[in-house]
């Protein structure tokens, strides 16, 4: 999935705006993580999983790592 | 079977509770009160003469021909325009009448041609019908002059106006003014030179008139006829049937002689539309005749390769073998498929089940992914369920009719005519649109407030109205407190109450005046009945999530949802936007929107569908497309959908199908993704197969075979024959059983039956045990999430990152128009093309004048990812910095230029802001060019299978 990881950062980098509306930042992380989980196919996850550990997540939002860091492939 | 017509009690039906009892020729009859004498005749069955009546319009009095003796009363009045009341005793029938009658008769006849026998409505004409009823048997009079010579007009490509054979009786001019609101029709001149004339003694083709066939309807004699029956006769039989163009779900009886359609006529009963027509469901079904019809099964090894016919056997077994071949070396995940909303109900259900329960994956996905899956999931999430909460019928009671990102009157023609029929009754009307669209301002009609946003700016204004809402006091506390969870209501209170949010602060970003925003917001908190009703505008952007979001917060704190007149109403696209994801198209949720690791839903299915099915979501197409480019995606079936066209830059989807090892596309036409298939499977349009189509307003309605299908199979065949290849057998052997199997499945479906949607002619979910008639109001008492209560959610405003810079100064915009339907495929293939034969780029006075434009120009549409050239059409329809095209011929490329920009939530494409660059030339684009090239080297490939 590499060439499509910049789709996949600015995917879930837009999925961060909304959620980090909430002022709760741990109920926003939660959402966000259970949208990841119930929306993204395997190998998107297990891409942007792997974008996170072997690159820092870069281009991520601070929220959108968070987020990422609780979810499994 | 037979042509039994539709019976015309005279004039309208009246909603009235009270009853008023009478006696009519010796006969005791209840009605209610506001009810003619004539239809309260025709309720027990007698039938007083008429002709200018009928009882779609108003009574109008002018015939003469209805007269009535009333007991005690003066004179003979006209039993249209006269009341019934208590205890009146009616007279029809006596010598008295019968001499006034055929008085009248023997004066309209003595100006018509006395040629029957010969005339296109000979057997359907009331004027015939009426000279007999009467007992006309001579005409005494020797006019001096007459309109017999008078010059038909045959402009309109489906049907013909004869003023020969005119009576004047104004049943079409009253039409087109109280059934479609199009005023295209008056009567010109007085006395003897008075004459039907549309618009400014215009042809029909040149006039305002939008053909949407009410006045042909409406028109009781040969005078207004479709060309269909001039050239064909009068058809045998009639079949009611359901149309296949848009979310409306119109009811139409295909009026048929043997297995060819003579017309489509607005089915009266039909709940949807009550008798009412566009002029795509009317008059455009040519193309399922067309001769660009395939009905033959085609392969080939690869897209360089002609196409080689086949047996159907031998076409499915090579589809089966090519996907089980691809899983063998590429994995289980690396095949998928798309539904369409184009089909049926069942033939949706049976794709998506083959996917998950043959392929063993969730890969499957539908259109709905790029128009109203935002819908889907923000009315989920906020409501409990994802559709609207109205029916059709809701908007007449409503006060303030809001329309965001719509244009009904374009995409949802036959309910744009009903809300523009409340809007003369007096409705107030806000709409919220960076375009001025027909509602604005369009005969008899005028919006309260135009709030004529900035593309991409949706959310800023919807916020703006619901910080007017909360900071005025305006919330409706009583009832939020009894039917939301008040924890999220709270927390969205103190959001939404933050001045960033205010008139004044967003007006920089929206464009809007502050005062106006305000007021829109008191009008819609205040004014009564207000109801929502939202179309693409708002789902196609990159927060179309969120502003479904932010609709159904505004809805629930001004308590305008759970009753009639109120409400949350997107206007679906299709035919079946409603159906198919109701049907589990989309790839995380299995039917009746469960997801699909949900353990007990995930159990049931595999119980009944005796198949192992995987727990993970399924690729949606635009992570489709980017598997494919990838190389972790090969294979993929399309029933019914276009994507090659419809879909957002089309340069990426085209290189994503043309990475694919075997795409398997079910089409009734080489269509533009067909061009890059390698198995072909000839599809069967609406009136080959037996189905159910599901509405806007959650409407199961029936779809009834009237003709064999071309190709020898029903799509929902042709499925399970994939199936049983694939070597997972499917055994149905009509659709109603697999509406049952889905009847089963679906909780807000167990009450639904081929029987039940016979016996009420068509049914809304939820329809089960506490609701076995179905339910057209939803959240009456409580909303559909598990508690019961509506949430609110934050909608923070995040700017579009599609920006306008100096080289894309211009913000593009795409919609559909009236004549045609999504990519055209369709109504491309009739006679609409009269009124739109190509797609035309709108563009400001200004901004055309700075580029030195003139109409008609050659213009090149210049984005970020793309280039196409159209021509221009100026008008203030359009703002200055905004540009507005449709998609809907191939060649024009409007999807060249759109972008990957997407819903955060669902991955519905950006359509509705591209930035660009527009300049004249003299030339196509090279796009254009290479697709001319690729499109003839196609048919070149395709006219060799033919050849072969």
């Amino acid at each position: 999935m590499s060439s499509n990881i910049d789709t996949l950062v600015r995917m879930a980098n837009d999925i961060s705006n909304f959620f980090n509306a909430d002022p709760d930042k741990e109920i926003a992380a939660e959402g966000m993580r259970n949208h990841l989980a119930k929306s993204w196919d395997v190998r998107m996850r297990k891409a942007i999983i792997a974008h996170l550990s072997e690159h820092n997540g870069e281009g991520l939002s601070p929220l959108a790592k968070t987020a990422i860091s609780r979810i499994t492939a | 079977m037979s042509i039994d017509k539709d019976k015309d009690y005279g004039t309208p039906v009246s909603t009235s509770t009270e009853m008023v009892n009478l006696e009519i020729d010796g006969f005791k009859v209840t009605a209610p009160a506001g009810t003619s004498v004539m239809r309260a005749a025709a309720s027990i069955g007698i039938e007083i003469p008429k002709l200018c009546a009928t009882d779609s319009v108003e009574p109008f009095g002018s015939c003469r021909l209805c007269v009535v003796q009333v007991e005690g009363g003066r004179g003979l009045p006209a039993s249209c325009t006269t009341p019934i009341w208590e205890g009146m005793k009616v007279i029809t029938q006596n010598q008295k009448l019968a001499d006034v009658r055929r008085g009248v008769m023997e004066l309209y006849i003595s100006d018509h041609p006395l040629d029957c026998l010969t005339c296109s409505a000979n057997g359907d004409c009331e004027l015939q019908d009426m000279a007999g009823a009467v007992g006309l048997r001579e005409v005494r009079y020797t006019p001096v002059e007459t309109h017999l010579g008078a010059t038909k007009d045959t402009s309109n490509p489906y049907f013909t106006f004869d003023p020969s054979k005119c009576i004047v009786c104004s049943r079409c001019v009253r039409a087109c003014e109280e059934t479609q609101g199009t005023f295209a029709l008056t009567i010109d001149g007085r006395g003897f030179d008075s004459k039907v004339s549309p618009g400014q003694n215009e042809d029909f083709l040149s006039s305002e008139c939008v053909s949407c066939g009410a006045c042909v309807q409406a028109c009781p004699t040969a005078t207004l006829m479709e060309k269909s029956v001039i050239e064909n006769g009068q058809p045998e039989h009639a079949i009611v049937t359901t149309c296949a163009y848009c979310g409306v779900g119109c009811s139409f009886r295909a009026e048929m002689k043997g297995e060819q359609i003579i017309r489509m006529v607005p089915h009266k009963d039909g709940k949807a539309n009550h008798g009412h027509s566009c002029v795509k469901g009317r008059f455009a079904f040519g193309y399922a005749t067309h001769k660009d019809r395939i009905t033959k099964p085609m392969i080939r090894a690869s897209i360089q390769d002609p196409w080689k016919e086949v047996s159907w056997e031998e076409a499915i077994n090579h589809a089966a073998s090519e996907m089980k071949r691809i899983q063998a070396k590429y994995g289980k995940d690396s095949v998928g498929g798309a539904t369409s909303s184009r089909c049926t109900n069942e033939e949706a259900y049976l794709v998506q089940k083959l996917i998950r329960a043959a392929f063993g994956n969730n890969n499957v996905d539908t259109c709905a992914r790029v128009c109203h899956s935002p819908t889907g999931y923000g009315l989920k999430q906020t409501l409990g369920e994802s559709s609207g909460t109205q029916d059709f019928d809701s908007v007449m009671k409503t006060d303030v009719v809001v329309v965001v990102g719509a244009n009904p009157t374009d995409g949802h023609p036959v309910f744009g005519a009903m809300m523009k029929k409340r809007l003369r009754q007096g409705a107030k009307l806000i709409v919220i649109d960076p375009r001025n669209i027909d509602l604005v301002k369009s005969p008899h009609i005028q919006s309260d407030y135009h709030l004529k946003l900035r593309p991409g700016t949706n959310v800023a204004v919807i916020n703006a109205l619901a910080h007017v809402v909360v900071a005025e006091g305006l919330v409706d506390e009583a009832f939020v407190n009894a039917r939301c969870d008040m924890t999220s209501f709270n927390k969205w209170r103190a959001f939404i109450a933050d001045t960033r949010h205010s008139p004044e602060n967003t007006e920089s970003i929206t464009g809007i005046p502050a005062a106006d925003m305000r007021a829109a917001a008191r009008l819609y908190a205040t004014g009564g009945n207000a109801a929502i009703y939202y179309g693409l505008g708002v789902t196609e952007h990159s927060q179309g999530s969120t502003m479904v979001i932010g609709i159904a917060n505004l809805a629930m704190a001004t308590g305008n949802i759970g009753r009639e007149g109120v409400g949350v109403n997107p206007l679906r696209g299709q035919n079946n936007v409603q159906g198919s994801c109701d049907m589990g198209s989309f790839p995380h949720e299995l039917p009746g929107y469960r997801h699909v690791s949900d353990q007990e839903t995930h159990e049931l299915f595999e119980k009944v569908w005796n198949a192992t099915l995987s727990t993970n979501p399924g690729l949606r197409l635009p992570n489709m497309f980017d598997a494919a480019l990838d190389g972790s995606y090969k294979g993929m079936y399309i029933e019914g959908e276009d994507i090659a066209q419809s879909d957002p830059n089309i340069g990426h989807v085209h290189a994503a199908l043309q990475a694919m090892e075997c795409v398997i596309v079910q089409d009734i036409f080489l269509n533009e993704t067909a061009k890059f298939a390698h198995v072909f499977l000839p599809g069967a349009s609406f009136l080959e197969k037996d189905g159910t189509f599901t509405n806007a307003e959650r409407r199961i309605s029936p779809v009834r075979k009237v003709m064999r299908p071309l190709a020898g199979y029903a799509d929902w065949e042709v499925t399970q024959m994939l199936s049983n290849a694939l070597g997972y057998p499917m055994n149905y052997s009509h659709p109603s059983e697999i509406m049952d199997e889905i009847a089963s499945l679906i909780p807000t479906f167990h009450g639904v039956s081929y029987a039940k949607i016979d016996e009420l002619t068509s049914v809304q979910w939820p329809c089960d045990e506490a609701a076995p008639t179905g339910t057209p109001i939803m959240h009456t008492q409580e909303f559909m999430r598990d508690n019961g209560q509506g949430l609110f959610m934050l909608t923070e405003y995040v700017p579009t990152s599609e920006k306008i810079t100096p080289m894309f100064p211009l913000i593009l915009t795409t919609g559909r128009i009236l004549a045609h339907y999504n990519v055209g495929a369709q109504t491309r293939r009739t006679d609409n093309v009269a009124w739109h034969p190509e797609d035309i780029l709108e563009i400001h006075p200004h901004d055309a004048q700075d580029r030195g434009i003139n109409n008609h120009d050659k213009v090149s549409i210049k984005s970020r990812v793309g280039e196409t050239v159209m021509h221009a059409l100026i008008t203030e329809r359009v703002q200055p910095g905004v540009v507005y095209t449709t998609f809907h011929h191939p060649e024009s490329g409007a999807n060249v230029i759109t972008t990957d920009n997407s819903d955060w939530a669902t991955n519905c494409p950006e359509y509705k802001v591209t930035a660009v660059q527009i300049t004249k030339v003299m030339q196509q684009s090279a796009w254009q060019e290479e697709y001319r090239s690729f499109t003839e080297n196609q048919l070149d490939l395709l006219a060799q299978a033919a050849n072969g």
